[in-house]
This record gives structure tokens, sequence and C-alpha cells, in this order.
């Protein structure tokens, strides 16, 4: 197995395994039309920022890791950031909601870090 | 339960606004959003979010009287998103810009429209602003200066 195939495997089976840290959330792909799928995600529930540079308008900030995969995470091939969405509980223990894919953080042949609003 | 004058203008502005869902302009709006603390929406495209900057007293406009009627001068930042899909390859500019006249459009259609159904005495647009959220979404944002007198011990109650 090659190191290629080993960061491919572990985002899977090490990163966003739900019995560690990752949660199971769903993934809205063509910008929300269509058919959701489940996929394992490592959710990072940040504080409530500002969502325009004039501080006018807030909006909370999800960090959402996911293995860069069509079928246990997101490709970045499929990814549209106009207009994706996830659905996930805003607090532990709250309702799943829909949030808008914004941003592309960072990405690698593994895994990758999108944020939501 | 009653509504405040600024409040009442609020409520006319987003009630214009919202012929945008669905209607003749070019820009079909998909809803039309007052946030609350928390943020209780997600970035769409073609969005709007109205917000409001800090009121102004306008003295000079006052007028006497028992009680006395103070005027205010209160911004809307009409906030309009534009996140179309990244395989869209319309100019994200020339969105913006229909977007910011379809409001303009709706906002102004009656004839008497600065005086957002009697609340206000004159309301003016300001400088168009492009939004700045980083890559999160583009867009302008549309300010209106909206001017309107309240009685000194009621902002309830508007005052001609």
């Amino acid at each position: 197995m090659s190191l290629h195939d080993i960061i491919e495997t572990d985002a899977i089976t090490v990163f966003c395994n739900v019995n560690d840290f990752a949660e199971t959330v769903k993934y809205w792909p063509n910008r929300g039309a269509g058919c959701s799928r489940e996929i394992k995600a490592v959710v990072m529930r940040e504080q409530i920022t500002a969502f325009s540079e004039d501080g006018q308008t807030n909006l909370p900030a999800f960090q959402v890791h996911v293995a860069n995969s069509s079928v246990t995470g997101i490709s970045s091939s499929e990814l549209d950031t106009g207009g994706d969405l996830i659905e996930l509980p805003p607090r532990d223990g709250k309702k799943a909601e829909m949030r808008s894919i914004t941003e592309l953080i960072t990405q690698d042949h593994g895994m990758l870090v999108i944020e939501c609003r | 339960m009653p509504l405040t004058v600024v409040d009442s203008i609020a409520t006319v502005l987003m009630t214009r606004l919202s012929t945008l869902i669905g209607g003749d302009e070019q820009t079909d709006v998909v809803e039309v959003i007052r946030p609350s603390r928390l943020g209780n929406y997600t970035p769409k495209d073609l969005q709007i979010v109205v917000t409001q900057a800090n009121p102004d007293r306008v003295t000079e406009l006052d007028c006497p009287g028992s009680p006395p009627a103070l005027c205010w001068r209160q911004v809307f930042n009409i906030n309009c998103h534009v996140m179309p899909s990244e395989m869209d390859a319309t100019s994200v500019d020339q969105l913006s810009n229909q977007f910011a006249a379809d409001v303009v459009k709706v906002v102004t259609s009656p004839s008497t429209w600065h005086s957002f159904g009697g609340y206000s005495i004159n309301a003016e647009w300001l400088d168009i602003q492009n939004m700045q959220t980083g890559e999160a979404c583009d867009g302008v944002t549309v300010p209106i200066a909206i001017t309107y007198r309240v009685s000194e011990n009621n902002p309830y109650e508007v005052r001609a």
C-alpha cells in the first residue's frame, strides 16, 4: 500500500471515525437539489462571528472536516461552494439545520476542510 | 403587538423587497430576512438580509409642540447576497448590478415611495458598497436612509 493509499484510508477510518470525534451529517450536493447522502465528518462548532466586515450581520461558523471521497465524504471535484449544503446540528443535542458550504478552507488527497455558515 | 414607527417602516421595506420573490424582475430572490441575534439564516444565492445601522438624530427637522416631534434618520442596509454555482460563468459584478437595480426598482415602485406608508417624511439612497465576506459570498449592500418623526414621549406615534 502506497503512502497515497494510506492517507486516503486514514481519512475515512481514523479521522472520520464516529467512535472517536466524528459524527454523521447529511450532505446535499447539486446546490441542495435532489438527494442527500449521509457522510462522516468532524465538525468544529465555532462561536458566532461577523459574516460581513461591517459587523452588521453575524452568523455561526462551522469548520467541517470530511474525507475527500464521493462515497464516504465529499469529493473535491463534486463540491460546489455556490450552493451545496450540509445538514448538521448547530449545537450538540439540537435539531439538524441546513447550512450553506461557503468556503473550501484547505484540501489534500485525503481530506477537505470546509466552512459552513 | 404595536410596532414602533421604525419597525413599521422596516415592515413596509420588507414587504416591497419580498415582491422580488417570484416577481416580474430579472432577479428572482429566494428569501428576505431580518436576522435574529444568533443568525437565523444560512447564506444563499439571491438572498436579501436587511440590517439597521445606528440611528441618527436630525435636530434641524424637529418640530415644536406638546409633546414635540423628534426627527430621526435610520439607515437600512439591504444586503444582496450573490452566491452562484462555481460552474456559472456569468460575471458576478453583472449579477450584483442587476440585483441592486431590481432592489431599487421595487422599493421605489409606489409613486409616494419615500413616505413608506405614511411613516416617513423622506428617503434617499446612499452609496452602494460591495460586500466584503471573503470567499463566502459576493454581492452588494444597498443602503437606504429613511427620515421620520415621532412624538418625543412615544416612539410608536408617527408625527408629520
